[in-house]
C-alpha cells in the first residue's frame, strides 16, 4: 500500500493544524503541518527535490529526520494569511516562484470570500482559491477534486 | 531806505524773477504790460514780442478754448482774486503740462486797473502725487485682499482698520469694528491674556503671536493664530499696532477630516483584529463539529473533537471578554494594598519565557525602609506588567538590556520598563495602545496587550506613558496611586467615566 497523498497545511494555530489534518485524513488524504513560512519554504523546497527525482529528508531544528518525501509530494497547500515571519500574501508569492505546479489555497478569518485582496489575488492566480474561516469540511473536500490525478 | 523812495520798477521786476513762477500782468485791454523771465524762458519768446500783444496772442494755440482771457477780464472788472485754479495745455509733440494759477487784481494810476497772473507748472508735483497715490491704493488693495485677517489699532488697542478678511470671517464691517477696542472681540478665557499682552507689547517685545478665539457677530468662536507687532514713529515711539490673524477654521475642519479617516483605518482595524481573532477559534469549533456529525474515526479521536469544540468557544469568548474589558472598564471591586515591586517581580519571572537568550536585566527600586505600595487588584497590575515586560522582551530577538525601575514621586507610584529593542516607529506611536494594533503576524499576537493595560492603568486612576525611538528602544513609565492616595485618585476616575457615559 502506498502512503497517501499529502497536503502541505501552514497555518500557527496548533488547533486550527489538527482539525484540519484530522479533515483530511477523513478524507483519505494525509497532511504535513507547519506554523511558519520559513519552515512551510523548507518542505517545498525539498518537495521541489523530490519531483526532480532527488531524495530530500526534511530535518527539524536539532537535525531529526522529519519525513523522505515521494515524487509528487505536496501538490496542494493550505494556508493561512497571517504566519509568524511572513503575511500569506508573501509567503504564496514564494510558493508559487519556486514550485508554480503546487495548488495554493488561502484558509483565513482575516479576509471575506470576495474581499478585493483576495479576488485580486485570484485574478493574478497568486493564490488558487479562498476559504474564509469558519469553513466547511465539504468545502475542503471540493478543493481536493480538483487537485490533478498522479502521474 | 524809505518806501516812498523805492524804485518800483526795478523792485517789481527783482520780485518778478526771483519768484520761480510764470507772471503775467495784464491790463484791462487784456494786453500784456509786464512778463516775468520765468515766463518768457518758458515760452520761448523775447520781451519784445510779448509786451504790448494781447493775450491770446502770446499763448500757443492750446491755450485759447480756455477760459483764462474771460476770468482776467473778470478780475479785473470785479476786483476780485482768483486763487488755484487749474489748467491743461497739451501742443504737438509735447507730453500734456498741467498749470496752476491764480489771478489777482492790480490797480494802476488814474482809476485803471490790471490784473497780475501767476502761473505755476505743476504737471511733476501732480504726477508725484498720483504716484503716492497709486502706491497707497496698491497698499489698500493688498491688504484688502489678504487672506489674513489685517487690523490696525491705535497703541491702546482701539482698531483702526479693518481688512476683507477680518469682515469675512467676523461679520463685523469695518464701519462697525472701528474704534472697538480689539480685545473686546477676544473670547473669554483668553480675553484677560489678550488684555494683558496688548498693555505689555507697547513696553516690551514689540512683536508676539498667540492663538486666541475670536468671538464672531453671531457670537460663535473661531480659532485664529494671531501676530501683533507694534507700529513705531522715528523716535521708536509706539504709534499703533498690526495685528494679524490667521483663520483656523478651514485647518482646524481639516484637521478633524484627517482624524476621522484615522479613526476609522483605526476601526477598520479593530473590526480585522477581532474577526480574525474570533474567526480562527470559531473555525476550530465549527471543524471540529462537522468531524463529529461524519461519525466517523476513532471514539479517542471523537473525544478530541468534543475537546476542540469547546476549547475554540472559549477562546472565541475569551477575546470578546478582553474586549468587553477593554470598552467598559467598570469600578474595581475591592482594592488592596499592592507590593509594587514584589508585583514587578513576579510578572517578570512569568514573563521571562519570552526573554532572548542574550539579554541582561537591571533592577534600580528605591531602598526605603517600608515597601512601595499601590493601591489596586494585584491580579491586574501585575497583568499590565507582564504585558509590558513580555512586549519588551519580543522586541528584543537577539538579545538586549531590559531595566526595571520602581520609586515613589509624591503620593505616586512610578513604574518604568525599558528595553534596548526594535524600537517604535513615530507614526505607529500614536496606535499602539489602539485594540488590536499589533506589528507582530503571529496569530497569538492580538494588539491587545497595550490597549488592555491602558484600560487597566486608567481604571486604578493611574496614567501610562512611552518614548521610544525607533532602532534604539522603547521606554514605557506607569504612574499608579500610592495605597493612601489611591482611593481619591479613583473616584475621580469614576467621577470622568460616568460623566463622558
Ligand atoms: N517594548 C516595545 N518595543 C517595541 N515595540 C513595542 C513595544 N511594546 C509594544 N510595541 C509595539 O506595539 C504593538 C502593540 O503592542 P501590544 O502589546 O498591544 O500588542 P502585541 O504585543 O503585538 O500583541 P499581544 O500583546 O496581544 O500579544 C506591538 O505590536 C509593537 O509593535
Ligand atoms: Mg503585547
Amino acid at each position: 500500500m502506498t502512503a497517501p497523498r499529502a497536503v502541505l497545511v501552514i497555518d500557527d494555530d496548533p488547533e486550527m493544524g489538527w482539525v484540519l489534518a484530522s479533515a483530511l485524513a477523513g478524507a483519505g488524504w494525509g497532511a504535513t503541518v507547519v506554523s511558519s513560512g520559513a519552515e512551510a519554504l523548507a518542505w517545498v523546497l525539498a518537495a521541489v527535490l523530490a519531483d526532480a527525482g532527488w531524495g530530500a529528508t526534511v530535518v527539524d531544528g536539532g537535525g531529526k529526520p522529519q519525513a523522505f518525501l515521494p515524487k509528487n509530494a505536496f501538490p496542494l497547500a493550505f494556508l493561512d494569511a497571517r504566519l509568524p515571519d511572513m503575511n500569506g500574501m508573501e509567503l504564496a508569492r514564494e510558493l508559487r516562484r519556486v514550485r508554480p505546479g503546487m495548488r495554493i489555497v488561502m484558509i483565513s478569518g482575516y479576509f471575506f470570500a470576495d474581499d478585493v485582496e483576495v479576488a485580486d489575488a485570484i485574478k493574478e492566480s497568486r493564490i488558487d482559491g479562498f476559504l474564509a474561516k469558519p469553513f466547511d469540511l465539504d468545502a475542503i473536500s471540493a478543493m481536493l477534486v480538483t487537485v490533478p490525478a498522479w502521474e | 531806505m524809505s518806501l516812498s523812495r523805492l524804485d518800483y520798477e526795478s523792485f517789481f521786476d527783482a520780485i518778478m524773477s526771483t519768484i520761480p513762477s510764470s507772471i503775467l500782468v495784464i491790463d484791462a485791454a487784456l494786453t500784456v504790460v509786464h512778463a516775468s523771465r520765468n515766463f518768457l524762458e518758458k515760452s520761448h519768446a523775447a520781451r519784445s514780442e510779448t509786451i504790448g500783444r494781447r493775450l491770446e496772442d502770446i499763448f500757443p494755440e492750446a491755450f485759447r478754448d480756455t477760459a483764462l482771457a474771460q476770468e482776467v477780464h473778470e478780475v479785473i472788472r470785479s476786483g476780485r482774486t482768483v486763487l488755484r485754479r487749474r489748467m491743461s495745455y497739451r501742443a504737438p509733440g509735447v507730453l500734456l503740462r498741467i498749470y496752476a494759477y491764480s489771478i489777482c487784481p492790480l490797480p494802476l494810476d488814474r482809476g485803471r486797473s490790471a490784473a497780475i497772473l501767476v502761473m505755476d507748472d505743476v504737471t511733476d508735483l501732480l504726477r508725484l502725487a498720483d504716484e503716492v497715490r497709486q502706491a497707497q491704493l496698491h497698499l489698500a488693495s493688498v491688504v484688502e485682499s489678504a487672506g489674513d485677517l489685517i487690523i490696525s489699532t491705535d497703541a491702546r488697542g482701539r482698531i483702526l482698520t479693518w481688512n476683507g478678511a477680518a469682515e469675512v470671517a467676523c461679520g463685523f464691517s469695518a464701519q462697525e469694528a472701528r474704534d472697538r477696542s480689539f480685545v473686546d472681540l477676544i473670547a473669554l478665557p483668553e480675553k484677560s491674556e489678550a488684555a494683558l499682552w496688548f498693555a505689555e507689547i507697547v513696553r516690551r517685545d514689540h512683536r508676539r503671536a498667540a492663538e486666541w478665539p475670536m468671538i464672531r457677530r453671531d457670537g460663535e468662536a473661531i480659532p485664529v493664530s494671531w501676530t501683533l507687532s507694534c507700529m513705531t514713529d522715528t523716535s521708536g515711539h509706539v504709534t499703533g499696532i498690526v495685528v494679524v490673524g490667521r483663520n483656523l477654521v478651514e485647518q482646524r475642519a481639516l484637521e478633524a477630516q484627517i482624524h476621522q479617516a484615522e479613526k476609522l483605518a483605526a476601526l477598520g482595524m479593530v473590526i480585522g483584529g477581532i474577526a480574525h481573532e474570533i474567526r480562527n477559534p470559531l473555525g476550530v469549533s465549527s471543524a471540529a463539529a462537522q468531524l463529529l456529525k461524519r461519525r466517523t474515526g476513532s471514539p479517542q479521536m471523537r473525544e478530541e473533537c468534543v475537546e476542540k469544540v469547546i476549547g475554540g468557544i472559549a477562546r472565541a469568548s475569551a477575546v470578546v471578554e478582553n474586549l468587553l474589558r477593554f470598552a467598559r472598564p467598570g469600578r474595581l471591586g475591592e482594592t488592596v494594598r499592592v507590593d509594587v515591586v514584589e508585583t514587578l517581580r513576579n510578572a517578570f519571572a512569568f514573563a521571562s519565557g519570552e526573554a532572548a537568550a542574550a539579554t541582561t536585566v537591571t533592577w534600580d527600586v528605591e531602598e526605603e525602609a517600608a515597601p512601595l505600595y499601590a493601591e489596586g487588584a494585584q491580579n491586574l497590575i501585575e497583568l499590565v506588567l507582564i504585558n509590558l515586560i513580555a512586549n519588551a522582551f519580543q522586541a528584543m530577538p537577539g538579545g538586549g538590556e531590559l531595566s526595571l525601575a520602581v520609586r515613589r514621586e509624591g503620593c505616586e507610584i512610578v513604574i518604568e520598563i525599558g528595553d534596548t529593542g526594535s524600537g517604535i516607529k513615530e507614526t505607529d506611536l500614536s496606535r499602539i495602545f489602539d485594540p488590536f494594533f499589533t506589528t507582530r503576524a503571529e496569530s497569538r499576537r492580538s494588539g491587545l496587550g497595550l490597549a488592555l493595560s491602558h484600560s487597566i492603568v486608567r481604571q486604578h486612576g493611574g496614567s501610562i506613558g512611552v518614548r521610544s525611538r525607533w532602532g534604539s528602544g522603547t521606554h514605557f513609565t506607569i504612574r499608579l496611586p500610592g495605597a493612601e492616595s489611591g482611593a481619591k485618585a479613583r473616584r475621580n476616575a469614576g467621577l470622568r467615566h460616568a460623566a463622558s457615559a
